[in-house]
């Protein structure tokens, strides 16, 4: 049976994955020398080793960096908990979005706007946004404590988005200036400018943790696959894992929202991209699908940035306008993954 | 391995699905659970298999209640096959196969012991031929075949299979009560529920024969599958006869009157 030896062999997944990290290395390069002012990014990164302080250091580390790093680490995050909610609910149609928590941390942050707390702090900004995400969390788990329900997960997840998507109409509705109102509207669309070190770091560890409890459902969400009685009987803890997940994806897509804004589609759109290239097992699917969102969302913030628009188009715009009609494509040329 | 169920009651949505059941299931004997629609079987395999919590009584395997064991140890011990052959994505046969070694991996990857274990298990249901197909892409039968194929990569000394071979033509049908039987010989305690009853006359050891959540009757296969027992549990009549030494059966219709 020499055809068997296929099951253990994944070069075509480190092929995979040694071709997304080149791109990330090479596009992160390309990240740091986009923008409005030209300067040489070895010479600046060099200064930035060599501790020297330079117009070229002082850009990139206060601005270009900062940027760089967080349309890899959001991107990373929302790639890596769509895989894994698809893994978890079974369903190539699932996002961060259907649990609500990117919902509810958008409407943590947009609090802050309301009460003008961003102004006087600007980190309240990022930590209204992942207590947004934590308390949908925590409702989601009191509605589903005693109902172990997929369906009934779902539905809450929806509840909680709609809640958190009318109460955001409401801010904006009561919003006591129009320039509160305008900048909430700004805000929800998106964006990864002017952000710096200090949202780097602030998010980092929620976004570490969220990474690591939904890293650690890997070999589980293959068996998962086979139904949930039959991963019972393979010693999977469906409840164990569920919470990983869960938690996983409100840290770690709580955090991303609550620097960036909303950014739609990574989610869904790279774990639909990259699922044939790892035999369709949707733990495998977990550290590509985070390389390809890190990816995706780098090329998407230097395309805003290189596009000349009278006002610098919003990121989360952009993955929407690209990501719908793309689905839509993927969809229908991929008719053979929509498992019975 | 010795598994044995107690006094088992279930209740599902204020239902009584399974009342007061007891019965042992001792190792190298191929059993079958027969019944009519509805008279609990699968809500008892999959008490048996740790999955369905019971209202009372007890299920042990060697003396030990399965509850007071690891998931994955219990996993290691009990393998159960449910009756739908879901995959959710369209993995290749073999990558299926293999994740009935999920139990047996919890310290290292897919080893050359792994690698037996599938491969085995792949020749013995007779799918070689659909390595590297997506089970997508396959017939009912090559699933529930790819399925079977599956549970018994785990190599567990207990296999609890809920109609295996439901989707099957009577070649694959024939073949696979072999596999059974065969595993059973080997010292494992193979339960499989069947409405074959043909089959579950010709090829189990002993047969336990369940009637609206209750134990109608339990026994060699000639005791069970009698006269009087079809027409009281299935309301049927059924024509017997003989053939090398081994009793047949063919269910051949609708008892005249009321099921009572």
């Amino acid at each position: 049976m020499k055809k068997l030896s296929n099951i253990s062999d994944n070069s075509q997944e480190k092929r995979l994955i040694l071709s997304l990290l080149g791109c990330i290395t090479l596009l992160f390069l390309v990240s740091l020398n986009v923008g409005n002012i030209n300067l040489d990014v070895f010479n600046g990164l060099k200064d930035i080793f060599n501790a020297d302080t330079s117009i070229d250091t002082l850009v990139i580390y206060e601005i270009r960096l900062p940027r760089t790093l967080l349309a890899l680490v959001i991107g990373a995050s929302l790639g890596l908990s769509g895989a894994a909610l698809q893994g978890m609910i079974r369903n190539p149609l699932a996002e961060p979005g259907i649990i609500g928590v990117s919902s509810s941390a958008a409407l943590g942050a947009v609090i802050t706007f309301y009460f003008g707390l961003s102004a006087v702090f600007p980190l309240a900004l990022p930590l209204g946004g992942i207590i947004g995400a934590l308390l949908a969390v925590a409702f989601l788990h009191a509605l589903t404590a005693h109902n172990n329900s997929m369906l009934t997960l779902i539905l809450a997840g929806v509840a909680v988005s709609s809640l958190a998507a009318a109460l955001t109409s409401l801010a904006l509705n009561l919003a006591p200036n129009p320039y509160a109102s305008l900048e909430i509207f700004f805000w929800l669309m998106g964006s990864l400018s002017d952000r710096s070190f200090t949202h780097v770091w602030l998010i980092l560890p929620p976004t570490l943790f969220g990474w690591w409890l939904m890293l650690g459902t890997r070999r589980d969400l293959n068996v998962l696959s086979l139904g949930e009685d039959t991963a019972r009987s393979l010693g999977v803890q469906l409840q164990q894992l569920n919470k990983r997940i869960i938690l996983g994806v409100a840290l770690a897509v709580g955090a991303a929202v609550s620097v960036s804004g909303g950014i739609g589609f990574v989610g869904l759109v790279v774990p639909h991209l990259l699922r044939r290239y790892v035999g369709y097992q949707p733990g495998r699917l977990l550290i590509s699908s985070a390389l390809g969102g890190a990816l995706l969302l780098l090329v998407a913030d230097i395309t805003v940035r290189l596009l000349s628009t009278q006002q610098e188009l919003k990121i989360g715009v952009l993955t929407a306008l690209l990501g719908a009609p793309f689905f839509l494509h993927l969809i229908l040329k991929s008719k053979r993954e929509w498992a019975p | 391995m010795n598994l044995v169920a107690s006094g088992v009651n279930v209740t599902l949505l204020g239902k009584p699905i399974l009342k007061d059941i007891s019965v042992e299931f001792p190792s190298g004997k191929l059993i079958g659970l027969i019944g009519p629609n509805g008279a609990g079987k699968s809500t008892f395999i999959r008490a048996l298999a740790g999955l369905q919590v019971i209202e009372s009584g007890q299920i042990t395997l060697n003396n030990q209640q399965l509850h007071a064991l690891a998931p994955l140890e219990l996993a290691k011990k009990i393998t159960y096959l449910p009756q739908t052959g879901e995959c959710h994505w369209p993995m290749t046969v073999e990558r299926v196969v293999m994740l009935g070694r999920h139990p047996h991996l919890d310290n290292h990857l897919s080893s050359d012991v792994d690698m037996q274990a599938v491969e085995q298990a792949i020749q013995d249901v007779d799918i070689t031929h659909l390595i590297g197909r997506s089970v997508n892409e396959l017939s009912g039968g090559e699933r529930a075949r790819v399925m079977l194929a599956r549970a018994l990569s785990t190599q567990s000394d207990v296999l609890l299979a809920d109609e295996p071979i439901a989707s099957l033509d009577p070649r694959h049908q024939i073949e696979v009560m072999a596999v059974l039987h065969e595993l059973a010989n080997k010292g494992k305690t193979v339960l499989v529920v069947l409405h074959e009853l043909h089959l579950a006359m010709r090829y189990c050891d002993n047969l336990l024969m369940l009637d609206q959540g209750q134990k109608a009757s339990e026994g060699l296969p000639d005791d069970v599958l009698t006269f009087d027992n079809l027409r009281a549990v299935y309301g049927i009549d059924a024509l017997f006869g003989s053939h090398q030494n081994a009793n047949w059966l063919l269910p051949w219709e609708i008892k005249k009157g009321k099921k009572n």
